[in-house]
C-alpha cells in the first residue's frame, strides 16, 4: 500500500528504472519534489494507487519506489504490482537503438499512421496464463468502463486511431475522457517493461503507461 | 456494426443508463433523441464524425434487434458495447466488422485507404466472446484467428483456404449472421414497420469532451478510407 506522506517517498534521485528509461526511451530523469499533487490520483482505476502527470512512478507493494520524469519524453508510466515488489533497479534492461531526437525508433518513426482494425481481444498475450488472466482482466474493465478501440497485442494506435509505432503493448485502449492507456503485464523477473514503457510513451507522449508485474 | 438482441425500448434504456454511469466521472452525461425518418437520415445524424472517442451513438430497430453504430471517422467500433450489452442485459450481441482492403503498400504507398477486414464476434450473456472469428490485414500481414467453440451452421473447411485472406470472406460473415435471425445488410430490414421510416434513438455525448476530440466531414473521412 503505498502512503499519501511524502516523507515516506524513497530515492527522489530517479534511480532504479530511470537508467533503463533513460536510455531506451531519451527521456531526461530529475529530482522531483513530491508535493500535494501526490494526492491528485487514480482516474479511477483499480490497480494503481498513485499518479501525478508527467512524473513516473514505480509502485511496489512496499510503496513508491522511484520517481523521473516522463516529461521529456512525454506520456506517464505508472506500474504497479499485483503480485510482488517491483524491483525497479533490476528492470528495463532492454536497450533500444537508433532512437531519435524524440525518443523514437526509426521503424516507429516510418509507420503509417493508417492503423488496421481492432481484432477481437480474446489474443494472448503470453505464454503466460497468468499474464494472460491479467490481460483478460484489463479488457473487461477497459469494456466496462466505457474504454474504446480496445486491442490486445497489436500495434501502438493512439487516441486518434492513429498507428504510432510496430510495438505491441499487451493491452490499449482509449478512455471516455480520450486518453490512451497502454499495459504491460511481465513476470518480475521480466527486464522488458521499463524498454516497452519508454518506447510507448515516445511514441504517443499524451499516452499513460502502465506496467503491471504478475507472478 | 453491433447487434444487440432485444428490443430498441431496452436496449436504449440500458445503454443511456450504462452510459451515464461511466461518463459522470468525466463531467459528461448524455442526451437522446428519438428519430422515426429515412434510414440515410438517421445516419446523417452521426455527423460531424469525431477523430478520437465517439460523440454520437445511432441505435436502430432491426426486427428483434437493435442495430448500432457510432460517429467514430474509421466506423464502428461496436466490441466492446455488444459485449457490456450482452452482459448487462442476459442477451447475445454481435460485433461485426466488414472492410475492404484498400491499402497499398512498397514505395510511394499512399496513406489513404483502410486495411481490410471481416471480423465476427459473438457475446452471449458475458464480456468475453462466445465466439470470435476475424481474418484480417493487422497493418501489413494477413491474420486469421478464432476462438470459442464454432456454431454447428460455420462452414469450417473455408478455414483451412491455403491463402489466409480468403479464410473469411464477407459472404460467409453474412451468411453466419442470417442464422441469428437478423439481415442488417438489407436496407429494408430497417423498415420493418411499414410506415415508412426507421425507428432509433440518436445518444449524444455532452458536457466536457475531450480536448483532443477533433471532427471530420463524412466525404473527408470516406477519401481517408480510399471510398472516394
Amino acid at each position: 500500500m503505498v502512503s499519501d506522506n511524502p516523507e515516506t517517498f524513497a530515492d527522489l534521485d530517479g534511480h532504479g528504472v530511470a537508467p533503463a528509461v533513460c536510455g531506451a526511451g531519451g527521456i531526461a530523469c530529475k529530482n522531483e519534489t513530491i508535493s500535494s499533487t501526490i494526492n491528485n490520483a487514480a482516474d479511477n482505476h483499480p490497480i494503481i494507487t498513485q499518479i501525478i502527470l508527467g512524473v513516473v512512478i514505480t509502485v511496489g507493494t512496499e510503496g513508491i519506489g522511484d520517481i523521473i520524469d516522463a516529461a521529456a519524453g512525454g506520456g506517464e508510466l505508472i506500474e504497479a504490482s499485483s503480485a510482488t515488489t517491483t524491483d525497479a533497479a533490476s528492470a528495463g534492461t532492454s536497450t533500444e537503438g537508433g532512437a531519435s531526437a524524440t525518443g523514437r525508433l526509426p521503424q516507429d518513426v516510418s509507420v503509417n499512421p493508417k492503423a488496421p482494425d481492432p481484432l477481437p481481444t480474446d489474443r494472448p498475450v503470453s505464454n503466460s496464463p497468468t499474464q494472460n488472466n491479467a490481460a483478460q482482466s484489463e479488457v473487461a474493465r477497459m469494456k466496462q468502463e466505457g474504454y474504446q478501440d480496445i486491442r490486445v497485442n497489436q500495434q501502438q494506435v493512439n487516441a486518434a486511431r492513429e498507428r504510432v509505432g510496430v510495438g505491441r503493448p499487451d493491452v490499449q485502449g482509449t478512455s471516455p475522457g480520450g486518453v490512451r492507456e497502454y499495459h504491460e503485464f511481465d513476470r518480475s523477473t521480466s527486464t522488458r517493461g521499463a524498454g516497452h514503457a519508454a518506447r510507448a510513451m515516445a511514441n504517443d507522449p499524451s499516452g499513460k503507461v502502465f506496467l503491471h508485474t504478475v507472478d | 456494426m453491433g447487434l444487440i438482441n432485444g428490443s430498441l425500448r431496452d436496449v436504449n434504456e440500458s445503454f443511456v443508463q450504462w452510459q451515464n454511469d461511466i461518463l459522470a466521472g468525466y463531467g459528461q452525461s448524455v442526451v437522446v433523441g428519438h428519430l422515426e425518418c429515412h434510414l440515410g437520415d438517421a445516419f446523417s445524424r452521426l455527423q460531424p464524425l469525431a477523430r478520437g472517442v465517439r460523440t454520437r451513438s445511432l441505435l436502430l430497430e432491426l426486427g428483434e434487434w437493435v442495430a448500432y453504430f457510432d460517429n467514430s471517422h474509421l466506423g464502428t467500433d461496436a466490441a466492446g458495447v455488444a459485449a457490456v450489452m450482452a452482459t448487462r442485459l442476459l442477451t447475445t450481441a454481435i460485433r461485426l466488422t466488414v472492410r475492404s482492403n484498400k491499402i497499398k503498400r512498397g514505395k510511394g504507398a499512399s496513406k489513404l485507404g483502410s486495411y481490410g477486414a471481416t471480423i465476427f464476434e459473438v457475446f452471449e450473456g458475458n464480456l468475453r466472446s462466445r465466439r470470435s472469428i476475424a481474418c484480417a490485414n493487422d497493418g501489413g500481414r494477413w491474420v486469421f484467428e478464432q476462438h470459442g467453440a464454432p456454431f454447428l451452421f460455420e462452414d469450417l473447411a473455408a478455414y483451412a483456404s491455403k491463402k489466409v485472406r480468403e479464410r473469411f470472406p464477407p459472404y460467409l460473415l453474412e451468411r453466419y449472421v442470417h442464422e441469428f435471425g437478423v439481415d442488417p445488410f438489407s436496407e429494408r430490414a430497417y423498415y420493418a414497420k411499414c410506415d415508412g421510416s426507421v425507428h432509433g434513438e440518436l445518444v449524444e455525448i455532452v458536457g466536457d469532451l475531450p480536448k483532443t476530440i477533433t471532427y471530420v466531414t463524412l466525404a473527408a473521412a470516406r477519401k481517408a478510407l480510399g471510398l472516394e
